[in-house]
């Protein structure tokens, strides 16, 4: 059966009629009025009855839909009343909850999201929300800080797909701070976004090591069939709870990190925790011991730094030297 | 792996002080249809704001041993001569893709020809090696 849009359009609005317990049988009248207010077009009697019948053949020749007229009510109904077009039977209140869910995804993912999500997001939308009156545009109620597109993000789809599929990558990439050029194997195993910015991170023929790569440096990657190399769990847990940022110091391992904090910068680390592992040890000035258990990393040393004077790091030896050399 | 008639290879070419020159050679696709060779070209510090980057329409690749010549067909993320790219800084960096007729899918030399008579600015590479041209296969 070749189904034409509006026709799937016309199947979609006389399902949510059929589902619709406030108002239920629903006559061919009162069909073709709702049809003819949603879709701006008047169908005929046939028309609908076109659609019923075909909405009632078995699949994949109809959607085995089990309509029925009945006769004491004077209307249409649906003989099993969890039966959806969709094949999910959905209520206004399940409309309203993935209407809100969605918007506050597309806030928070913003321009970051892949396509495919989007597209998955939209899909949804046309499947079950398309004749719902929730879809009129509003005001956002909600708004979360959403950068514009950055550069590297038209890979995001091809990296977060093989790092999903296991799939080697041929990378080209440039490092801004050794300005040179290279190609690299990557055997990514996880995307990540940190402080606005996006990372793939994984095994690097290259280097022979776990590499961090920022997307706005990447380069026609393209997927290679070859043996992917598998990074141990234990790694990529680490990579994914264990640090704060993405590039690890040199042979940095996790350990008990501790700070000595201004009582200002305390109430800072209070309302906004860096880390699920951070424990507060607070003096009667305010001023406290922090610590967190991390593996030592680039940008914990620079949110450290930016602090100034309102924060001294105690602890270990090891990263207290590898920050004096990076400053 | 099957490999097939239509299939792309990814060539890195061999380690030669050509390849390191600026733009430079970073990687070859090689597949029934084209030759297409990836560069990547830092801006140099010697001009005031990067300068400038094209690439002349008669450009050709050959493979040594033979005297064909393949020339190019298509770009990306580089003008055709007249047309130039300009810098907007000594910081600015590009990657780019030459696209030419499809040389054969096995080992060989080959050189990158610009201008037959270069100067400076012209973009010409010598014993490009490409080994090793079946194993890196490139998923549809």
């Amino acid at each position: 059966m070749n189904l034409s849009k509006s026709a799937v359009r016309r199947y979609r609005i006389i399902d949510g009629m059929l589902r619709n317990s406030r108002l239920k049988y629903p006559n061919m009248a009162e069909i073709i009025n709702t049809i003819n207010a949603k879709l701006d077009f008047e169908p005929s009697s046939e028309t609908i009855q076109k659609d019923i019948a075909n909405m009632r053949l078995p699949y994949p020749d109809g959607f085995d839909a089990p309509i029925n007229y009945c006769f004491r009510n004077k209307g249409y109904e649906y003989t099993d009343a969890n039966y959806s077009l969709s094949g999910i039977a959905l209520r206004q209140e399940d409309l309203e909850t993935i209407c809100e869910a969605v918007d506050l995804i597309r806030c928070i993912g913003g321009s970051r999201i892949s396509e495919q999500f989007n597209h998955a997001v939209e899909k949804l939308l046309a499947a079950t929300i398309e004749s719902s009156p929730l879809k009129k545009y509003s005001m956002p109620v909600l708004q979360t800080m959403i950068p514009p597109t950055s550069m590297g993000m038209k890979h995001f789809d091809i990296l977060y797909e093989a790092c999903k599929e296991r799939i080697t990558l041929s990378m080209l990439y440039f490092s801004n701070e050794n300005r040179n050029f290279m190609h690299t194997f990557l055997d990514a195993f996880l995307v990540k976004e940190f402080n606005n910015r996006w990372y793939v991170i994984g095994y690097s023929e290259k280097h022979q090591a776990i590499k961090t790569f920022g997307l706005d440096r990447i380069s026609e990657p393209l997927k290679i069939k070859r043996t992917y190399r598998e990074t141990s769990p234990k790694i990529i847990e680490s990579y994914l709870h264990d640090m704060y940022g993405v590039h690890p110091l040199a042979a940095a391992k996790k350990e008990t990190i501790s700070i000595y904090a201004s009582a200002q910068m305390t109430q800072d680390f209070e309302a906004y925790p860096i880390h699920v592992s951070q424990v507060i040890k607070k003096e009667s000035s305010g001023a406290a011991e922090i610590t967190f258990q991390l593996i030592p990393t680039k940008e914990l040393a620079s949110y450290f730094l930016s602090k100034g004077s309102q924060l001294k790091i105690t602890g270990p030896e090891n990263f207290i030297n590898s920050i004096q050399s990076l400053v | 792996m099957k490999k097939t008639a239509t299939s792309s290879y990814v060539v890195i070419p061999g380690s030669n002080e050509q390849q390191k020159k600026n733009p430079e050679i970073l990687r070859v696709v090689l597949n029934r249809d084209f030759t297409r060779i990836d560069f990547g070209y830092a801006a140099p510090f010697i001009y005031e704001k990067g300068g400038w980057i094209r690439i002349a329409p008669y450009s050709f690749i050959v493979v040594q041993g033979s005297k064909q010549r393949y020339r190019l067909k298509d770009t990306w993320n580089i003008p055709v001569a007249p047309e130039v790219f300009k810098f907007e800084s000594i910081k600015d960096w590009k990657i780019f893709s030459l696209y030419f007729e499809p040389i054969p899918v096995r080992s060989c030399k080959i050189d990158i020809i610009e201008e037959e008579e270069p100067n400076k600015n012209d973009f010409n590479y010598y014993n490009v090696v490409l080994d090793d041209v079946n194993g890196y296969e490139i998923m549809d």
